[in-house]
């Protein structure tokens, strides 16, 4: 569960989030859509302490966060890109081959990020992720980056994580909106409003 | 006569090795320090070293090794007797701020997702610099490294402008007395050296580029 309550964030004058508040219940998906620049990766990075929040509260987590141009370890082979943050945080991590038997990558453990393709990066990406169990997981944009067939097979690893796994999905593209979640907001200068799932 | 003139020239040579090795293995470290002082939080420490790396980089070492020899004497009335030393001083210092400015190059184009993801993963920045940076750091730095040292092979023979007896000052002895080809003779050392720092390299690259799953050029 993840309350967020009165979130603003300014850069200089700039108001990029401007007191945003929602509440997620256990295993929710959120999606969040809106015009460029209306801060939805800024509202994943203040869940993910990447920006210092200027007020507001947030209640719950730890967060987890797959970017948008998916940010692997060149030097780790994609075992060694889920494993090396439990291991540095001595947490268990022989969940990883499972982890990555459920995004369908598991054959590919000992390769490198330069050796696969966009959908498998993002795959890889999603499964790093998990391995730290967070409580909520964000995804900012998890399809721009790749074309129209490689979306779903992205579309299906979400999926497949839906019911368990509480999100927060930033995306521009609407199929994948309505396929994937429980509640749509829209991001407009800062604001947050919501849109009641047709 | 080629016999004398080639242990002549090793007997020189043997200083250049000195100085040579002597400021990759303190300089390699002291720029990275250099590099951590040129990107520190606290401003005076962050200006104080751009401005010395600048004066560096900003005059010739013949002037710096002068510099390094007469400074002590002219200040503080403690004149440097050991002349190999001051060489070593103001190779060490001057090649730490070379490396310095490739470092933190590399470091500031280092993309800044990979800060970012593993800050998200909840690693310390230390643990995010040698886990995660340092490697990409050094696979980028390698070729321009490698570079610099080839160019220190070379400036080890400036010592001689400080009477430090390295390996052209022995050939021009001989030139003095009127025997030209030992000056020549110098440069196959100089390429031979050269040779040896390029292959090395080369090598270091290749391991560095399969070590991240790329094929190799
Ligand atoms: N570090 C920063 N410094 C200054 N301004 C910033 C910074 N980060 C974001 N902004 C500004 O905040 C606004 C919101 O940015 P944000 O990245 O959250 O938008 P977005 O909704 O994710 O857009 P897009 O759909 O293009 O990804 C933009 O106008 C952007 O220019
Ligand atoms: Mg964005």
């Amino acid at each position: 569960m993840l309350s967020v309550k009165n979130l603003c964030k300014n850069f200089g004058d700039y108001i990029a989030v401007d007191n945003v508040s929602f509440d997620l219940a256990d295993g929710e998906a959120l999606a969040i859509i809106g015009s460029s620049g209306s801060g939805k990766t800024t509202i994943l990075r203040l869940l993910n302490q990447l920006e210092t929040l200027d007020s507001g509260k947030i209640i719950g987590g730890p967060c987890g966060l797959v970017f948008q141009d998916f940010n692997l370890f060149p030097q780790y082979t994609v075992l060694g890109n889920l494993t090396l943050a439990p291991r540095l945080l001595k947490k268990p991590y022989d969940q990883a081959e499972s982890i990555l038997d459920q995004v369908g990558l598991l054959e590919k453990r000992h390769n490198y990020p330069s050796q696969l393709s966009g959908g498998q990066r993002q795959r890889v990406a999603i499964a790093r992720a998990l391995m730290l169990q967070p409580a909520v997981l964000c995804f900012d944009e998890p399809t721009s980056a790749l074309d129209p067939s490689t979306t779903g097979e992205i579309v299906k690893v979400i999926q497949a994580l839906k019911g368990r796994q509480t999100m927060i999905i930033v995306t521009h593209n609407m199929d994948v909106c309505s396929s994937l979640a429980d509640r749509v907001a829209i991001m407009e200068k800062g604001r947050l409003r919501w849109r009641q799932k047709a | 006569m080629l016999i004398d003139v080639t242990r002549s020239l090793f007997i020189g040579l043997g200083q250049n090795a000195l100085i040579f090795v002597v400021t990759m293995i303190l300089a390699l470290p002291l720029g990275l320090c250099v590099t951590f002082g040129e990107m520190a939080k606290f401003a005076p420490l962050r200006y104080g070293m751009r401005t010395f790396v600048w004066m560096i980089r900003g005059t010739p070492l013949l002037l710096q090794l002068f510099v390094v020899l007469y400074a002590p004497g002219l200040l503080f009335d403690l004149p440097f007797r050991n002349r190999i030393l001051a060489a070593l001083i103001a190779f060490v210092i001057n090649y730490a701020c070379y490396f310095a400015e490739i470092y933190r190059g590399a470091i500031e184009n280092i993309p800044k997702g990979q800060f970012e993801a593993g800050q998200v993963l909840g690693l310390s920045r230390r643990q995010v610099f040698t886990h995660i940076i340092l490697l990409q750091v050094i696979k980028r730095i390698t070729a321009p490294i490698g570079n610099e040292v080839i160019t220190l092979v070379k400036d080890t023979s400036l010592a001689r402008v400080i009477a430090v007896p390295e390996i052209l000052m022995h050939a021009t002895e001989y030139t003095s007395r009127g025997l030209i080809w030992p000056l020549f003779y110098c440069g196959v050392f100089f390429l031979a050296a050269t040779a040896i720092v390029t292959l090395c390299f080369g090598r270091l690259e290749r391991r560095l580029t399969r070590a991240f799953g790329e094929e190799p050029m």
